[in-house]
């Protein structure tokens, strides 16, 4: 696994340096005669209008420039080139080279690296359908775009156009919230959700829709996490909310050392596994005090633009302080289960490296209880904490917090459930795996 | 075959001023007084003057609303574009893009077209593709265009102050280019 | 193929061209059998032969032409300077029979008989036309300065119509001495060529400063003002101070008589001895003109200015210098413009359809030294009144105090503009 992602990461470097290869056409008579327009308005007028839109337009720049020369009748279609990045900073250098730096550039790769990934549909992953729909914003080498055309993938391998839609390419799209909607909603990660019906969110939107002046202050996503069109996007607690070094809080300390665990960062013995190093060089979690403190040192700039550094601090202390009372109930129900690894009341399922909980396997973790506890995680904790961040109050409580207790609850009751049947069963393992597959309750 | 479609396009075109309309002037009738200086069809054979066959209607159109409108400078086009209404540019960018292209014929230095090569490659190639042959829309073709047109743009775009209106990168790139290097890559799209 | 040269182009072009006269039945109006005689193979009488076979290829046209070569009047001044060989200015009509089809005739026009529709040539053959361009230029008024007559000619060179006269002026200027004195008797108007002794007095002043600076030029002018007079004053001022002299009509201009055999001009109040002396005399329509009785007391053609139809002669059109056409200059480029809107007017009468609304322009280049180029230009239309008029709101003259830069590129312009009216008209 490491090697792999190793040589994954590898390439996707080289392919920064050696942005797509040179532009030299085959046949260059034909050039002057490649009319990209004249077909697609009949074909794509929608694609040609908006980029009729487009400042590219505007600017000289035609669909030869992204797409190249090669595809020139409707019989060579595959010839046409699919923009990456690379491409993009050929003219914006300096956008590309920040988005580079930020946690979007990566989210293709870190989207390989769960094992989950590899177990879904095509369409689910490299088909757009799900993960891949929006971690396309992720950065791919020149291999793996070959590879997915090998692979029937299809299209939708571009980034930059996830915010800035084709073929209009906006700024101004790509500065609005809703640019950040189609992927920041949903299952494990409702931002939108969370923004849009908190306070900052309400007056950006009326600020949108004309209710209030353009002037008021009304925080888009862009202006705290994109400040000044900043396209390097990073927060401090990272998408997992776990970090290094781990806190000096006894507890909390151990808690975090325990959902590590569970996250397959850290070996059941606390030692650093290579699932850690992956992790890093994808950039999911802060590895240093310095680095997390850059990350909330940006975003205290941009709440200072309305609120005074001492309230701003201490609303942001009090997600750290929700992450590690939501640590708790989660760390708990990860022990509870790994008790049952441990006592042999569960059997460590196969495709779990250690007989402890893997909350990387996500929904396909095996019974009903470990499911529950990837629940427990990758919903509701992070809407604890996220919306604690993103100030949205019912989300905090009732879709958060809330539901970790129900979840930790219901976990409690399911192992003793189990360890009651293994007892009667006289200790075999094997029986109660079998007689529990019946889906959990309330997701 | 180039050359009968040169011609029979200039005849097709022509059929234009028969069916037309008799209070508006058709697209031949204003586009043929173009020919005493931009050539027949649009083929120039004057080494400043540029060849307008071919070139695509937006950037034609452009190009002389933004001389009528005094957005782009120029020694004489700015006076004569101003006699023309939208429409009646509309209708000459039509008839200019359906007239075939024809490469201008100059002699050229081999080492001084090297030259110009290489800065192609480094400052222009990205957008002016193929060579500067490529064109469309708004970009024109310069592979093949004449040089002494060239040159001049080129020249005017670094005169502080002189209209001539181009994508920020294109100012860029020709920022700080020496008269033999303008000279170097002019030569290099005219003997495209 | 693409990078062939521009003569080998025409070459090529007229092989196809030929070809496809032939080939492309379907551009034509049906089984047209007008016959266009044009009679004058100058920049007006060649573009309306070309463009009346490129608007409908079944015409006949037959362009009558004495001569087998034209010389350009414009940039011939260039040759007065030693910047030119007329051999650059010189192209053969040949093109115009190989790439279109029209039938050169390579006689003088004798006799035009409007009744009978019909060209007669000195030859005596017969060119009978369903309509006919006449095309002929200018004619010199040999009565108008006592002393100057045909024979004048060999000693104060008009030089007015390229060619001979215009090597015979060079010659002259290159065997005066340093220190002499060159004359220029400018026209009164209309006269073809508006802003041409101007430029003439530059060119000849260009040459003079580098070979003969202690030389000067005196224009007598036989009115008061000229075409782009404050640009070629400035300009005048800027390369050639001292040198050249300008005496309008109002303060003695006016010549009285020439005097070939002494080499002298007399106006009302002085005599002005002169080293090389160039006479432009006063104009009017060509000969041929005058003789067929398209010309009014003017002695210029009046004509319906959006067909050039003679109003004096149906089915006669006249073009170029001879015509009255609005306010349109007699310049090569108004001659070729307006021959392409009156070959569409005839092409679209000859098959019985409506004329289209024309559009007329007139660019004119002046070179002031090989690198000053100055431009006046105009676009017109034709008013409810039936007039050629300019185009409100454009056109119009080089800015004044332009910077050298924009001067060389009018320069530059110019001789650009010589090759494309040259290819557009006989190419």
């Amino acid at each position: 696994m490491k090697i792999k992602l190793i040589i994954v990461l590898f390439f996707t470097i080289l392919g920064f340096i050696f942005p797509l290869a040179s532009w030299a056409v085959n046949n260059e008579t034909d050039a002057a005669n490649v009319k990209c327009i004249e077909c697609h308005e009949r074909i794509t007028p929608n694609v040609v209008n908006d980029w009729k839109l487009s400042h590219h337009s505007r600017e000289g720049v035609t669909c030869a420039h992204c797409h190249g020369l090669d595809h020139t009748t409707s019989k060579d279609s595959e010839e046409a080139r699919l923009p990456q990045p690379a491409t993009c900073a050929e003219c914006h250098e300096k956008q590309v080279k920040q988005f580079r730096s930020g946690k979007h550039a990566l989210a293709w790769t870190v989207m390989n690296a769960m094992p989950t990934t590899h177990k879904l549909p095509m369409a689910l992953t490299k088909g757009s359908k799900g993960c891949g729909g929006c971690h396309k914003i992720g950065e791919k080498t020149p291999e793996e775009v070959a590879q997915l055309k090998e692979e029937g993938s299809g299209y939708g391998h571009a980034a930059c156009d996830s915010c800035h839609t084709r073929h209009i390419f906006s700024k101004q799209e790509a500065r609005q919230p809703q640019a950040c909607q189609t992927c920041h909603m949903g299952f494990d990660h409702p931002q939108w959700e969370m923004y849009s019906t908190s306070k900052h969110g309400v007056r950006a939107l009326l600020k949108q829709n004309g209710v209030l002046p353009e002037t008021a202050a009304g925080p888009t996503c862009q202006d705290c996490h994109m400040q000044d069109g900043d396209h390097e996007v990073r927060t401090p607690w990272g998408f997992l909310a776990v970090r290094l070094p781990l806190p000096e809080d006894e507890e909390w300390r151990k808690d975090q050392i325990t959902i590590m665990q569970a996250l397959g960062v850290l070996d059941p013995e606390g030692n650093p596994t290579p699932r850690l190093e992956v992790v890093k060089a994808a950039d999911v979690i802060r590895s240093t005090q310095a680095d997390f403190d850059k990350e909330r040192e940006k975003l205290l700039n941009a709440c200072s633009n309305c609120h005074s550094d001492k309230f701003a601090k201490g609303e942001l202390a009090k997600g750290d302080d929700l992450i590690k009372k939501a640590d708790h109930l989660l760390a708990e129900a990860i022990r509870i289960i790994a008790s049952l690894y441990q006592d042999g009341v569960l059997e460590k399922p196969e495709s779990y490296t250690y007989a402890f909980p893997d909350l990387l396997t996500f929904h396909d973790a095996p019974r009903p209880i470990e499911h529950r506890l990837f629940v427990m995680h990758l919903e509701h904790r992070m809407r604890t904490f996220q919306g604690a961040f993103h100030n949205n109050p019912d989300y905090s409580l009732w879709y958060g917090w809330s539901e970790m207790v129900v979840d930790l609850s219901a976990i409690k009751d399911m192992a003793e459930e189990l360890r009651e049947k293994y007892e009667a069963n006289g200790g075999l393992a094997k029986n109660i795996q079998l007689e529990t597959t019946t889906s959990p309750e309330g997701k | 075959m180039l050359r009968t479609i040169i011609f029979s396009s200039v005849l097709v075109s022509f059929l234009a001023i028969i069916s037309v309309n008799a209070t508006e002037r058709s697209a031949t009738t204003l586009s043929y007084a173009c020919a005493g200086c931009h050539g027949t069809a649009g083929v120039s054979a004057g080494t400043s003057i540029p060849s307008l066959a071919g070139l695509p209607s937006e950037y034609f159109i452009e190009a002389m609303q933004k001389f009528k409108n005094g957005k782009r400078g120029a020694t004489i086009m700015d006076r004569i574009a101003k006699a023309y209404s939208n429409e009646e540019i509309v209708a000459m960018a039509g008839f200019f893009e359906q007239q075939t292209w024809v490469a201008a014929s100059i002699e050229v230095d081999a080492e001084v077209v090297a030259q110009g090569q290489t800065i192609h490659e480094d400052k222009c190639a990205r957008c002016h593709l193929a060579a500067g042959k490529y064109t469309e829309y708004r970009l024109p073709r310069i592979g093949g265009q004449w040089a002494d047109y060239l040159y001049f743009y080129m020249k005017n775009a670094q005169i502080e102050g002189f209209k001539q209106p181009q994508p920020k990168l294109m100012k860029k790139s020709l920022e700080g280019l020496t008269e033999a290097e303008l000279t170097a890559l002019a030569q290099f799209y005219a003997a495209q | 193929m693409l990078n062939m040269k521009r003569r080998n182009f025409i070459k090529a072009g007229g092989v196809v061209a030929a070809a496809s006269l032939a080939g492309f039945p379907f551009i034509s109006f049906g089984k047209s059998t007008g016959r266009v005689v044009i009679v004058g193979g100058g920049y007006g009488g060649a573009t309306a032969a070309k463009y009346l076979r490129l608007a409908d290829s079944n015409i006949k046209v037959t362009l009558i032409e004495p001569k087998t070569h034209y010389i350009s009047c414009p940039m011939s001044n260039e040759v007065l300077a030693g910047e030119r060989n007329i051999s650059s200015i010189t192209v053969s009509y040949q093109a115009l029979n190989t790439n279109y089809g029209i039938n050169l005739v390579h006689q003088m026009a004798t006799e035009i008989d409007p009744v009978q529709k019909n060209v007669r040539t000195a030859d005596g053959r017969n060119f009978p036309y369903d309509r006919l361009i006449v095309s002929p230029g200018v004619d010199f008024r040999w009565d108008a300065i006592a002393g100057y007559d045909e024979s004048a000619v060999a000693a104060m060179p008009h030089a007015w119509n390229a060619g001979n006269q215009t090597l015979l002026l060079r010659k002259q200027l290159v065997a005066m001495e340093d220190g002499g004195l060159v004359i220029i008797i400018a026209p009164p108007n209309p006269f073809k060529c508006p802003p041409g002794p101007y430029e003439r007095a530059s060119q000849i002043a260009h040459y003079l400063k580098q070979h003969k600076p202690k030389s000067k030029i005196l224009i007598l002018d036989q009115k008061d003002k000229f075409s782009k007079q404050g640009l070629f004053k400035q300009g005048w001022k800027q390369h050639y101070a001292g040198m050249i002299e300008w005496i309008p009509a109002s303060q003695d201009g006016k010549v009285l008589a020439v005097h070939p055999d002494k080499m002298m001009i007399e106006t009302d109040f002085e005599e002005h001895e002169g080293d090389v002396i160039n006479v432009i005399p006063p104009q009017k329509a060509g000969k041929i003109a005058q003789m067929a009785g398209l010309t009014d007391k003017t002695g210029w053609c009046p004509v319906d200015q959006k067909t050039f139809e003679s109003t004096i002669h149906k089915d006669v059109h006249i073009i170029g210098d001879a015509s009255i056409a609005g306010k349109m200059p007699k310049s090569g480029y108004a001659a070729s413009s307006q021959a392409k809107v009156c070959a569409a007017a005839v092409a679209a009468l000859i098959n019985g359809q409506t004329v289209a609304e024309p559009s007329y322009v007139n660019t004119c280049y002046s070179l002031i030294t090989p690198n000053h180029g100055v431009s006046v230009s105009a676009i017109y239309q034709l008013n409810d009144e039936g007039n050629i008029v300019s185009v409100k709101g454009a056109g119009g003259l080089s800015p004044m105090d332009a910077s050298a830069w924009e001067r060389e590129q009018e320069a530059n312009h110019a001789h650009s503009w010589i090759r494309n009216i040259l290819s557009d008209s006989f190419g």
